[in-house]
């Protein structure tokens, strides 16, 4: 009578107090055995009912076993509106166990609205530990970003998907999607990126960036910016991708191809600011502008929260 | 306009009576050949065109279909060339190593003999859009794999002693006056060395010089080979290359005014496979 | 088939495309019945009938677009003779995909309006997997050119093009990957009569210089007349009549394609 066991959440669910490795904060607090699981805060352990949770594990599987596949799955209603990340928590409800350690981000940073709310529903349904450390996170949810520092054997990344069909846009009917998936006739979205060209001189698309996961299947690893898009290649960490409204599962196992389409004469490349980050003086992080006032003064800091600390206060942080 | 003056060269301007070619094969060899056309539309009417022909024509003659206007002369023609079906009997075309038996042809056979064995010239042009008067008359030489430099070659002279004026070569002749597009049309056919020519009325809207052009083409054609069978309005122009004439009657019968005998003694021997012999 | 004569010739070459006992049945309908063809290579075919003839059905299961209710097409492929129809449908896709193309009477339902004539263009060749930019926008604009577009305006969507642009830039679209069979629904159909005379010269002028095997639907004779050496005429999803298409025309046996030819002005 398991909850999820992840592979990372290794703990046997008699260790249920608090993993206590410096940045986490919290514990899981659950109480005993109740029929489906671990009761929390009147709740089952992380919300959903285990019959929920074992169908949604079984369209894990699934998609685990085709990297980039959309498997279909019954979503069920969230206690908050589909576009709030319900495809995202439902998968990280269904493979959370209680010796996980959740970190949530939105748009890199860890204290916004929609980050803060997941973390504080989680604490309250499954009273697991939580972070915003990503090197001491076994669980990362997340709507926009990936980490700056790179994730490890182990982790799993739960990204919150808005709309999972790359082709949503360029093939009429949802059938004929499915079709050019079965096909694995991408030249549509080919031509999208032509059309990029054309229009504005190189690949415009910065974020939503289409790839090719494992050679085979066609991905939009959604609100991703593309800058984040060569981190899913060959990443140790398992990627798994919940869209709620759409009802799709998708996920890119560990060390996995994970290839940006682009063209021999116009390779696709991230984008690269000629600022640093103002806070932490980082080259290499994905950045966000911050406009400070009336006058157009700006300041340009990384979009990760976590890192951005980290690179100011190396050793403070985790005290 | 510098070679009218080939129109006086020697040619047969007699029906010849004895034909080095006659040896050969016959290129055309029709018998038995009827056609009737059913109208449809009209209760099943039944028009009688061709009523048991026989016929044959050598390389190197000229025959010219005579008779009364709705004979079936026309009609014989278009047999031949494949543009009406063969009713019943047969008819055989032959040259060089090409047999084509038109009474149970494929259409693809005898698309390909048309584009390398028989020439025909109908009344009428029939106009292609937009497609200059050169080409137009380049087209079925090249077809028939001419390379472009020789058959342009080829077409100006026939167009110049045909006297279609320069400035017109490079406009469609969609345009032109009745004359001048059946010289197109005659040019056409002449731009490339059918061994078989099927010429209707092929001078019937032209004036006397242009006729004598075409009759000296017909000359030429002939010295070089080929099997012509023509039909003549004038009867005049037509003694000066006809090697001999064939009257069709009333949709009834044929009478071979010169080489009935020749006909009959060549049904005896009728060819049963290809011919070797080039034209 | 016993040839008592060998040609040797181009139109002798071996058909490469058999359409065998096919038909299609819309429930108790009848779409196509029993229909038989070959196409050689470099050869035209125009198929004509009035609307509902079964014209059109036949077209769409020769371009692999529907699928007949029983019947082959078959299809002659790298040394192999296979049917189109029983393939796996990946297999189909593929072979449609590189070998044949279609061009329908609509420009609107073979292009994509909101998309450059380069990218319109462009998708073919994409979709068999040509990943240069710089090579597909040059072979875009060579092709622009080969049918009479300004390849200045290459950038443009085709809504901003007339109808006849349109017809031209999606028969280029259906031409870009030398497929060895094109499928022409109605290609002139809808278009002023000028531009219908200009557009056919284009096509007499592609089928010539490009040796295309095609097969032509249409209602219009003069343009079958025009463009095609062999026609079959259909009347109630079967083939009435079959042969050259100026015998098929000048001396018509069945009644209908009598009435037919007698329909044409002229």
């Amino acid at each position: 009578m398991n909850p999820a066991h992840p592979p990372a959440s290794a703990a046997s669910h008699s260790s249920d107090g608090p993993i206590r490795d410096g940045s986490v904060v919290g514990s899981n607090t659950a109480g005993g055995n109740t029929a489906g699981g671990y009761a929390v805060g009147g709740y089952n352990f992380a919300y959903l009912n285990e019959q929920t949770k074992r169908m949604i594990r079984r369209a894990l599987l699934k998609a685990v076993a085709i990297p980039g596949y959309q498997t279909p799955f019954a979503s069920r209603e969230m206690p908050m509106p589909f576009g709030w990340g319900t495809g995202g928590i439902q998968v990280t409800a269904s493979v959370i166990g209680p010796a996980d350690v959740l970190k949530v981000i939105d748009q890199g940073s860890d204290d916004t609205t929609n980050a803060v709310s997941i973390r504080n529903f989680f604490v309250k349904v499954a009273g697991v530990a939580t972070t915003e450390s990503t090197a001491a996170a076994t669980l990362i949810q997340t709507r926009h970003r990936i980490p700056e520092t790179p994730l490890r054997a182990g982790q799993i990344m739960v990204y919150q998907v808005p709309i999972p069909e790359p082709l949503r846009w360029l093939a009429p009917r949802e059938t004929e999607s499915r079709r050019l998936h079965a096909m694995g006739d991408y030249g549509v979205m080919y031509v999208k990126l032509y059309e990029d060209i054309t229009r504005h001189g190189r690949i415009a698309t910065t974020y939503d960036y289409p790839v090719m996961v494992a050679g085979r299947y066609l991905a939009a690893p959604s609100p991703v910016p593309k800058f984040d898009n060569p981190k899913m290649h060959q990443s140790p960490a398992l990627q798994l991708f919940g869209a709620g409204r759409e009802k799709r599962i998708y996920a890119i196992p560990p060390y996995t191809d994970v290839r940006s389409l682009d063209f021999d004469d116009y390779p696709f490349h991230v984008q690269q600011w000629s600022h640093s980050c103002a806070l932490c003086g980082s080259a290499n992080s994905y950045l966000d502008e911050i406009i400070l006032d009336n006058e157009g003064r700006r300041m340009f800091v990384c979009s990760d929260t976590d890192f951005c600390l980290r690179n100011r206060h190396p050793v403070a942080v985790d005290q | 306009m510098n070679v009218n003056t080939q129109s006086n060269i020697p040619m047969a301007s007699a029906p010849l009576a004895a034909d080095p070619h006659r040896s050969s094969l016959p290129a055309i060899a029709v018998r038995q050949l009827r056609k009737d056309f059913t109208l449809h539309g009209q209760g099943g009417a039944r028009l009688p065109g061709l009523n048991g022909i026989d016929l044959d024509v050598f390389p190197g003659e000229c025959v010219v279909l005579t008779g009364p206007s709705g004979s079936g002369k026309s009609t014989l023609l278009r047999i031949l060339y494949g543009n009406y079906s063969v009713g019943t009997g047969s008819a055989d075309i032959t040259a060089g190593a090409l047999r084509l038996r038109l009474h149970e042809a494929t259409p693809r056979q005898v698309l390909a003999a048309r584009r390398f064995c028989i020439g025909y010239a109908s009344q009428f042009l029939r106009v292609i859009p937009r497609v200059p008067a050169i080409e137009v008359v380049t087209e079925p030489a090249r077809r028939a794999g001419v390379p472009r430099q020789q058959a342009q070659e080829r077409a100006e002279s026939l167009l110049r002693r045909l006297s279609i004026p320069e400035r017109l070569w490079l406009v469609p002749p969609a345009t032109f006056s009745g004359g001048e597009q059946q010289r197109v049309n005659l040019a056409r056919v002449f731009c490339f060395p059918y061994p078989i020519l099927l010429l209707d009325e092929p001078t019937a809207s032209l004036d006397a010089a242009n006729s004598e052009e075409v009759l000296s083409l017909i000359a030429e054609a002939r010295a070089a080979g080929a099997a012509i069978l023509a039909v003549f309005h004038d009867h005049d122009l037509a003694g000066r290359v006809a090697s001999r004439f064939v009257t069709l009657q009333h949709a009834v019968s044929l009478q071979h005014a010169v080489t009935l005998q020749h006909v009959v003694s060549l049904q005896a021997d009728r060819p049963k496979g290809p011919s070797s012999d080039a034209p | 088939m016993s040839e008592p004569l060998a040609l040797p010739l181009a139109h002798d070459d071996a058909p490469f495309l058999r359409v065998h006992q096919l038909s299609v049945w819309y429930g108790r309908q009848v779409g196509c019945d029993s229909v038989c063809l070959d196409l050689s290579p470099g050869e035209v075919l125009a198929i004509v009938g009035e609307s509902g003839s079964g014209k059109s059905t036949l077209l769409r299961c020769i371009a692999g677009l529907q699928r007949p209710t029983s019947g082959n097409v078959w299809f002659h492929h790298e040394g192999v003779e296979l049917d189109l129809h029983a393939l796996p449908e990946p297999a189909r896709v593929r072979l449609v995909r590189s070998h044949l193309s279609f061009v329908a009477q609509n420009p609107r339902d073979g292009l994509r309006m909101r998309i450059s004539a380069g990218g319109n263009l462009g998708e073919p060749l994409l979709a068999n997997g040509a990943r240069h930019y710089g090579q597909v926008r040059s072979a875009a604009m060579r092709w622009m050119e080969r049918v009479e577009l300004d390849p200045l305006r290459i950038d443009e969507p085709p809504m901003h093009y007339s109808g006849g642009m349109q017809q031209r830039l999606q028969i280029a679209r259906s031409l870009v990957n030398q497929p060895r069979l094109v499928c022409m629904d109605e290609p002139t159909g809808g278009l002023d009569v000028s531009v219908q005379a200009k557009l056919l010269d284009l096509l007499r002028r592609l089928v010539d210089d490009l040796q295309l095997s095609v097969i032509l639907v249409t209602h219009d004779l003069g343009v079958a007349r025009l463009l095609a050496e062999r026609m079959i005429v259909m009347q109630q999803g079967r083939v009435i009549e079959a042969g050259l298409t100026d015998q098929v025309l000048d001396d018509p046996r069945h009644p209908y394609t009598q009435l037919l030819a007698s329909s044409i002005l002229s």
